[in-house]
């Protein structure tokens, strides 16, 4: 990182690396709900998946990180009951 | 030092603490059925602060796999963190370069994503950052000391949801960063490549591989639109 930040980068290169940071939190986030074992899930036994749902939606909605970690845990600590 | 910004910082790393608690006890139960001590457990998470790395180091030594391979495996499972300090060179370039080496030191997948939240596009602030990593480190080397020590004792918290702590503040922080179009197109399709990949990898290949073609397909997509604007 040191040695990076002295380049001079072109334009197109600096809009790569502005869609590295969602790029990264999807490709991170997508396997950790879809296939939180080692196959894919897409059904209401994915405990991820469900809690994911009502998750995005309460980002979406509030955009407030507090509401969607408490909403999320919450769904969550529920269906592992 | 800007207390103001450093404790800013260390407040929107709560999430990160919270969900680095399972994963660090885990890591120090393992770690301890692998035979390392406490003080080696925590050591080890104070000067690698690597999640994967760590298991998969735990892992190979427990198998009595030498240091060299142990250190070539690890430099691939990571190899990601360069995309990563590409990524963020930008923001942190008017910093000096020792501070910009121990920012570099305190990267991962979490602190990444808290960082660059903040500061997208703009110049970063040293404290803020130093705030995140420093609290987030903390509590990847205490739980992971926690764990060694006395892991075994520990009932499985998971059942209060603290597992989803960190898919919860990936999701917030994914929302925050879809401003437009072309990267909710380039966050759906590195989702898709990222998961398609994960079954066919046991690394954390996935994450480079989606990254470049998502990252590819958004800047071909801004190509597009600013030829059809002319």
């Amino acid at each position: 990182m040191v040695i990076l930040s002295k380049l001079k980068i072109p334009e197109p290169v600096i809009w790569w690396l502005g869609f590295v940071p969602a790029a990264v939190l999807a490709a991170i986030m997508a396997p950790a709900i879809l296939m939180p074992e080692s196959g894919l899930s897409i059904s209401f036994a994915n405990s991820y998946l469900v809690a994911a749902v009502p998750a995005f939606g309460v980002a979406i909605k509030t955009r407030s990180l507090v509401w969607t970690l408490l909403v999320g845990m919450a769904v969550m600590a529920l269906v592992q009951v | 030092m800007s207390k103001a910004s450093f404790f800013e910082g260390a407040k929107k790393s709560v999430p990160i603490m919270v969900g680095y608690m399972p994963l660090g006890l885990a890591f120090g139960v393992i770690a301890r059925e692998k035979g390392l001590t406490v003080i080696q457990t925590a050591l080890m998470s104070l000067t690698s602060f690597t999640g994967s790395g760590q298991f998969i180091a735990v892992g190979l030594l427990g198998a009595g796999v030498g240091i060299p391979a142990i250190l070539l495996t690890n430099f691939l499972v990571n190899l990601r963190y360069l995309l990563f300090s590409a990524s963020m060179a930008p923001v942190v370039r008017k910093l000096p370069s020792l501070v910009q080496a121990v920012l570099a030191f305190g990267i991962t997948d979490e602190t990444f994503a808290v960082n660059m939240a903040e500061f997208d596009r703009k110049e970063a602030d040293r404290d803020f950052m130093l705030g995140v990593n420093i609290f987030s480190h903390l509590s990847w080397t205490v739980n992971s000391a926690l764990g060694a020590a006395v892991g075994n004792l520990i009932p499985n918290i998971d059942r209060f949801g603290v597992n989803f702590a960190l898919p919860a503040m990936f999701i917030a922080l994914l929302v925050w960063q879809v401003k437009d179009r072309n990267t909710l197109w380039v966050a759906v399709i590195s989702g898709l490549v990222s998961t398609v990949l994960t079954m066919f990898t046991r690394n954390s290949a996935n994450i480079i591989g989606a990254t470049v073609i998502a990252a590819t397909i958004g800047v071909i997509l801004c190509r597009n639109r600013q030829k059809s604007t002319y």
